[in-house]
C-alpha cells in the first residue's frame, strides 16, 4: 500500500517535474543547473535523519523552482542529484567522484553523518567544487584550511555543549536551586566523545562536580545497566548525547526507573527526533530539556515564506519537520541565493559567490533562527542552540529566556516521579 | 596450470589498458575498490578457502593494518610503506594468537570464534581515546602528490598499487595451490582426521595459513587508509566487513586460484550497478545485493567459478581446490 | 547486597530470559543443523514488526499478539527452510554448510532493507501506557514487561524442555543434534526434523520478539545488535542444549547487568566476547551443557 502510494507520488512528481521542465524549457530554454547531494537514506539507523533531511530538499527545490528558478541564470531550474550514503564513508567519496566527474554537479550539499562529510569534502576540495555542509558537526571539517567546503547551518559540536552548560547555570541562578553535581551520558562516536569533552570542561570550571561521565555503543541492546548505574551516582543536572534509538531508550528507563534529578537536559539530535515524544509517551517525556538548533514553530514560523514551508511538509508529508528538515530546506535556499550572485552554474563562481554570502533578516535567516556569513573558514559562527522543556508533548523554548513563549513558565527542578500523575 | 598462465597473462592485458579505457575518475574509483575486495578475498582465500578454516573476523587485521601504518606515520612520521610491513608483522602475531586457540575448534565453532576475536579488538580500539583517536578514528595528515609516503592526487597511482597488490596475492595463491604446503591444507580441508593419520602437523599448517592470510589483508588495510585518508574502530573493524570478505570469496569459489577475483568482479559493480537500476530508492538497491547472494548460492554453492566452468564446458583437470564436494 | 546490586543483579536476569529466549531460536537451528543463521537477527526484526503491527491495528495487547505472532514466525520459519535452506544444506550436506551460511547473509540484507521500503526507518513502539507501568518492592522497581518477559520465557523454556524429552518428534530432534549419522541409522528422516526445529526456533523467536517490543523500539535494522549476541549465548549455553541456551541467555545478562555497575559499559559488550572466546576454548561443551552434550 505505501509502497504504491510512494510509487504514485514518485510518478506524479516525475509528470509534473517534465511539464515544469519542458515549459521552462520552452520559455527561457536555461539549463537546469544540477546539485549533488549525499545523504544516509538506508543502511544505518541515521536513515530516518537522512529521510526526513531529503524530503524538506525535496520541497526547497520544487518551491525554488515554481518560483521561476534562478532569475540571473535565466529562470534555470534547480535539479537534484541524490545519492544515498547508507553511512559509508567508501560509498560517500565515490559517490562525490561521481556526482563531480560523471554528474557534472558544480556544488554538492550534505552529508548529515561527520565521518563520510569529513572524507568526501576532500574529495570535493581537490576537483575544486563547492560543498555545502548540512549538519553534520565535526569541529575538523572546517579546520583544514579548505576552499570549496562552506558550513552555513552547523557550528562545530562545542557549541552544543556550550548552550547546555550556559543554560544549566542560568537556570540554576534564576531559581536559585544551582545543581553541585552532573551526570554525563553520550554515545562512543565522535559526536559524542566532542560533546562530553567540552562539557566535562565546562562544568570543571564551573565547580560543578562530574560524579558520572559514561559512554555507550550506539544503537545499544539493551541501556538499563547504565540507567541503573546513573540511578546510583544521584547527579543533580543528566546530560545525555544521543540519536534517536538509544535517547528513546534512555528517557523510556529513566522515567520506568524513577531516576530523579533537577534537569535531564538532552542534546538536540535524538531528544528534538520527531518520534521521541511518540515512541517514549507524553508522560515519560514530560519536563525534559533538550538543546535545540531550531527555535520551534511559534519563534520561526512568522513570515509567509516559513509558512508555505511549513504547511507544504506538514500537507505532503503527514508529520511536522524539526531542525532536521528546517536545516535542509535553509540549506538549498542559501545555496540559491549564491547560484543568483554567481550568474552562472560553475564551482568557482558558486565558490566564490558562496564565500560571500551574507544574510540577516531575511526569510530565510528568520526561519532558522540565526544569521548567516562565513568566517575566514567558511564556517557560520552564528549559528545558535536554544534550550526547550518538554510539557505535554510539545517543545516550549525556555533559554535564551527572550525567545520564551508568553505566558510559559519553565519548571525547574522538575518534579519527582513518584509525584507526578 | 597452463589454463592459470593464459588468464592470469589476459587478465594483466586487460588490467593495463583498463586505466586508459576509463579515464574517468568514478569509474576507476569502482575498478579500484573492487580490486582491493579482489585482493582481500584472495588473502582470505589462503585460510577460508584452501585450508577451509571459515574465519568471520579478518576485519581484525584489515583493521591492525590500516591502524598501525597511520599511528606510525603520524606519531613518527614514518612512511606508511613501512608502516605497511608492521602492520603485516603485527597481524601475523595477532593471527597466530587468536589461532592457537581457536584452532582447536572446528567449523561453525571456529568462526564464531574468530568473529568473537575481532569484536573484542573492535571494542579495544574504540575504547582508546588517547593512543588511536577511540571512536573519532584517525585521519591520514594529507600531503597530496607524495608516492613516497603512499599519497597521491592521482587515481592511477592507487590503481596501479592495487593491481600490484592483486597480482601478489594471486601469485601467493598460486604458489600455495601448487606447493605441498598446498595439498596439506586441501587434505586438512576435506578430512582433518585423515590428513592427521598421515602424518600431517594440522595445527602447524592451519597457523602458517592464517599468519599468511593475515599479513596479506593487514596490508589492504593500509591500502585502505591510505585511499581513503581517515580511519574508524566501526568501518575498519567491523563485523560486516568481515562478513563481506568472506562472501566475496565463497560467492566466487572458495579454495580456487580465480574465484575470489571473480566474486569481487560480480558483487562490488553489482552494487553500483543496483543504485542505477533502482533510481536510488532507499534500500532497494540493497534488496536487489542480497537477492544476488541467495540466488547465486541457491544455483551453485560451489561459486561463480563453477557456474563459469560448466557454461564453457570446461572440465578443467581437477586441482586442489575445486573438486572437494 | 546493597539495592543498586540487587536491583542490577535482578534486572540481568530478566533481560537475560529474553536473551535466552533469542538464543533458544537459534539453538533448535544451529545446535541440530550446526548452521550459521545471519538471518536470525532479521526474523526477530520481523517478529517484533508483526507484535507491533497486532497491537496497532488489531488493537490487541502487547501480550496477546504473542500466540499470533508465534503461529506467523512458524510459518515464515516453515516456508523458508522447506523452499530455501533444505535445497542448499542438502546439496553439501557432507561438508559444511557454508551455503547456508552466504544464503542467510543474503537474506538478512534483503530483509532488512525490504522492512525499511515497508516500514520506513523511523522507531516505533506499541501503543498504550502497559509497557511503562512498574511494580515496587520496596526499593526495586521492575517494569510490568520486565517481570511478564521473565514468566513468559521461563514458561516457554520449561514447555519446549519437556517437548524435547516428552514427545517423539522432540527426542528425535535431540538424537539427530548429538549425532546425524546415528539418528538417521535409526531411521529418523533428518529433513523432516530439521523441518520442524527450524520452523520451531522461529516460534519461538516469534515469541522472543512480542517480548522485546515492549522494552525496546522496533527499527529495520534493530536485529543487527542482537543476532550476533545469539550465537554467544547457544556456545555459552552449550550447544544441543534447550535448557543450556536460557542459562547461557542469564548468565550474559547477568555479566552486562552487574559488569556495568564496576566498569565503563562499553566494556561490557568486549568482556561477553571475552567469556565466549574463554568457554570456546576451555569448555567447548558449553557450561551448561553437560547432562546433554
Amino acid at each position: 500500500m505505501k509502497n504504491q502510494r510512494a510509487w504514485r507520488t514518485a510518478i506524479t512528481a516525475l509528470s509534473a517535474l517534465a511539464v515544469a521542465g519542458w515549459a521552462a524549457a520552452g520559455a527561457l530554454a536555461a539549463d537546469p543547473v544540477r546539485v549533488g547531494y549525499l545523504i544516509p537514506l538506508s543502511g544505518t539507523a541515521a536513515a530516518s535523519i537522512g529521510q526526513e533531511m531529503s524530503k524538506a530538499t525535496h520541497l526547497a527545490v520544487k518551491h525554488i523552482n515554481a518560483a521561476g528558478g534562478i532569475r540571473s541564470m535565466g529562470g534555470a531550474q534547480l535539479q537534484l542529484v541524490e545519492v544515498d550514503t547508507r553511512g559509508d564513508p567508501k560509498v560517500g567519496i565515490t559517490e562525490a567522484e561521481r556526482l563531480i566527474t560523471v554528474e557534472k554537479v558544480p556544488v554538492i550539499i550534505g552529508a548529515f553523518q561527520s565521518n563520510v562529510t569529513f572524507p568526501a569534502t576532500a574529495v570535493a576540495e581537490k576537483y575544486q567544487v563547492p560543498w555545502l555542509v548540512d549538519l553534520a558537526a565535526k569541529a575538523d571539517i572546517t579546520e583544514r584550511g579548505f576552499k570549496y567546503v562552506f558550513r552555513p547551518t552547523q557550528i562545530p559540536s562545542s557549541g552544543n555543549a556550550d548552550s547546555s552548560v550556559d543554560f544549566v547555570v542560568w537556570a540554576g541562578e534564576k531559581s536559585g536551586r544551582k545543581p553541585k553535581t552532573a551526570a554525563v551520558i553520550y554515545e562512543n562516536t565522535d559526536w559524542g566523545q566532542d560533546l562530553a569533552k567540552t562539557m566535562r570542561t565546562r562544568f570543571k570550571e564551573l565547580g560543578i562536580e562530574v560524579v558520572l561521565d559514561e559512554s555507550y555503543a550506539p544503537n545499544s541492546p539493551n541501556l538499563r545497566p547504565l540507567v541503573l548505574k546513573l540511578k546510583g551516582a544521584k547527579p543533580d543536572v543528566i546530560s545525555v548525547t544521543s540519536y534517536t534509538g538509544d535517547a528513546i531508550q534512555l528517557q523510556k528507563l529513566i522515567s520506568q526507573m524513577q531516576v530523579d534529578a533537577m534537569a535531564v537536559v538532552g542534546s538536540a539530535a535524538g531528544h528534538v527526533d520527531r518520534t521521541f515524544v511518540p515512541t517514549v509517551g507524553v508522560k515519560g517525556t514530560d519536563y525534559t530539556f533538550t538543546t535545540n538548533g531550531w527555535a520551534g514553530y511559534e519563534s520561526a514560523v512568522t513570515t509567509p515564506f516559513a509558512k508555505r514551508f511549513w504547511d507544504d511538509y506538514v500537507a505532503e508529508h503527514k508529520t511536522e519537520p524539526t531542525e532536521l528538515g528546517v536545516t535542509a530546506y535553509a540549506d538549498v535556499w542559501i545555496l540559491k541565493d549564491a547560484l543568483e550572485r554567481a550568474g552562472k552554474a560553475e564551482p568557482q563562481a558558486i565558490r566564490d559567490a558562496l564565500a560571500q554570502t551574507v544574510m540577516k533578516g531575511n526569510d530565510v535567516t528568520k526561519l532558522l533562527g540565526y544569521d548567516i556569513a562565513f568566517d575566514e573558514k567558511n564556517q557560520n559562527t552564528l549559528k545558535r542552540f536554544v534550550v526547550q522543556q518538554i510539557v505535554d508533548g510539545k517543545y516550549y523554548t525556555v533559554w535564551p529566556p527572550q525567545l520564551t513563549p508568553a505566558g510559559f513558565e519553565m519548571t525547574w527542578p522538575v518534579p519527582a516521579w513518584s509525584e507526578r500523575k | 596450470m597452463r589454463q592459470d598462465r593464459l588468464i592470469g597473462c589476459a587478465a594483466a592485458a586487460v588490467l593495463a589498458v583498463l586505466p586508459l579505457v576509463f579515464d574517468n575518475p568514478y569509474t576507476l574509483s569502482v575498478v579500484i575498490l573492487t580490486l582491493l575486495y579482489a585482493y582481500l578475498a584472495l588473502s582470505w582465500n589462503i585460510i577460508g578457502g584452501i585450508a577451509g578454516q571459515l574465519s568471520l573476523g579478518h576485519a581484525a587485521y584489515f583493521g591492525i593494518g590500516g591502524y598501525t601504518s597511520t599511528y606510525l606515520f603520524l606519531t613518527y612520521g614514518l612512511s606508511p610503506w613501512l608502516g605497511m610491513l608492521a602492520g603485516a608483522v603485527l597481524a601475523s602475531a595477532a593471527a597466530a594468537l587468536i589461532g592457537l586457540p581457536c584452532f582447536r575448534l572446528r567449523g561453525a565453532y571456529f568462526a564464531l570464534a574468530t568473529l568473537a576475536a575481532a569484536v573484542i579488538l573492535r571494542v579495544i580500539v574504540e575504547n582508546s581515546h588517547e593512543l588511536l583517536g577511540g571512536p573519532r578514528g584517525m585521519e591520514v595528515r594529507l600531503l597530496h602528490d607524495a608516492p613516497w609516503y603512499f599519497q597521491h592526487t592521482r587515481k592511477e597511482f592507487y590503481y596501479a598499487v592495487v593491481v600490484a597488490l592483486v597480482a601478489v596475492a594471486l601469485f601467493a595463491n598460486y604458489a600455495v595451490l601448487r606447493s605441498r604446503f598446498g595439498y596439506y591444507l586441501t587434505a586438512i580441508r576435506n578430512d582433518e582426521e585423515a590428513a592427521l593419520a598421515l602424518g600431517v602437523n594440522a595445527r602447524r599448517c592451519k597457523l602458517q595459513a592464517a599468519v599468511l592470510s593475515a599479513a596479506l589483508t593487514a596490508v589492504g588495510g593500509t591500502f585502505y587508509a591510505q585511499y581513503v585518508l581517515f580511519i574508524s574502530p566501526d568501518k575498519v573493524f567491523g563485523g560486516h566487513l568481515s562478513v563481506q570478505i568472506a562472501v566475496i570469496c565463497i560467492i566466487g569459489g572458495r579454495g580456487t586460484l580465480w574465484g575470489p577475483a571473480l566474486g569481487a568482479l560480480l558483487l562490488l559493480p553489482a552494487e553500483e550497478v543496483a543504485r542505477f537500476v533502482t533510481g536510488g530508492a532507499p534500500g532497494a538497491a540493497m534488496m536487489l545485493y542480497g537477492l544476488l547472494l541467495m540466488v547465486v548460492i541457491r544455483f551453485e554453492p560451489r561459486g561463480l567459478i563453477a557456474l563459469a566452468r560448466r557454461a564453457t564446458g570446461c572440465r578443467a583437470a581437477p586441482r586442489a581446490g575445486v573438486e572437494v564436494a | 547486597m546493597s539495592s543498586t546490586i540487587t536491583q542490577a543483579l535482578l534486572n540481568g536476569i530478566a533481560s537475560g530470559a529474553i536473551y535466552g529466549l533469542i538464543a533458544l531460536g537459534l539453538s533448535l537451528q544451529f545446535g541440530v543443523m550446526k548452521i550459521i543463521n545471519f538471518a536470525h537477527g532479521s526474523f526477530l526484526m520481523i517478529a517484533m514488526y508483526l507484535a507491533l503491527w497486532g497491537c496497532r491495528h488489531l488493537g490487541l495487547h502487547p501480550l496477546a499478539v504473542i500466540p499470533l505472532v508465534m503461529a506467523a514466525l512458524y510459518v515464515v520459519g516453515h516456508v523458508t527452510q522447506r523452499w530455501l535452506i533444505e535445497p542448499i544444506y542438502r546439496k553439501e550436506a557432507t561438508r559444511e554448510p557454508i551455503g547456508v551460511l552466504i544464503f542467510t547473509t543474503g537474506l538478512w540484507i534483503f530483509l532488512d532493507n525490504l522492512f525499511l521500503v515497508l516500514a520506513g526507518p523511523d522507531f516505533q513502539s506499541p501503543p498504550g501506557d502497559w509497557p511503562n507501568e512498574v511494580v515496587m518492592v520496596g526499593d526495586l522497581i521492575f517494569t510490568y514487561p520486565q517481570v511478564a518477559g521473565f514468566i513468559v520465557a521461563s514458561a516457554v523454556t520449561l514447555l519446549l524442555v519437556t517437548f524435547l524429552r516428552g514427545t517423539r518428534i522432540g527426542r528425535m530432534i535431540r538424537a539427530t543434534g548429538q549425532d546425524r549419522e546415528a539418528a538417521s541409522v535409526l531411521g529418523i528422516d533428518s529433513a523432516a526434523v530439521y523441518q520442524v526445529s527450524f520452523a520451531l526456533g522461529l516460534a519461538v523467536l516469534g515469541v522472543a520478539g512480542s517480548l522485546l517490543l515492549t522494552i525496546v523500539p522496533v527499527d529495520p535494522f534493530i536485529g543487527d545488535s542482537y543476532g550476533i549476541r545469539a550465537f554467544v549465548v547457544v556456545v555459552l549455553g552449550g550447544i544441543g542444549s534447550v535448557g543450556g541456551a536460557f542459562w547461557g541467555g542469564i548468565l550474559v545478562g547477568i555479566i552486562e547487568s552487574m559488569g556495568a555497575q564496576f566498569m565503563p559499559v562499553t566494556y561490557s559488550e568486549a568482556m561477553i566476547f571475552a567469556i565466549f572466546l574463554g568457554v570456546l576454548y576451555f569448555r567447548p561443551a558449553g557450561l551448561f551443557g553437560l547432562e546433554e552434550a
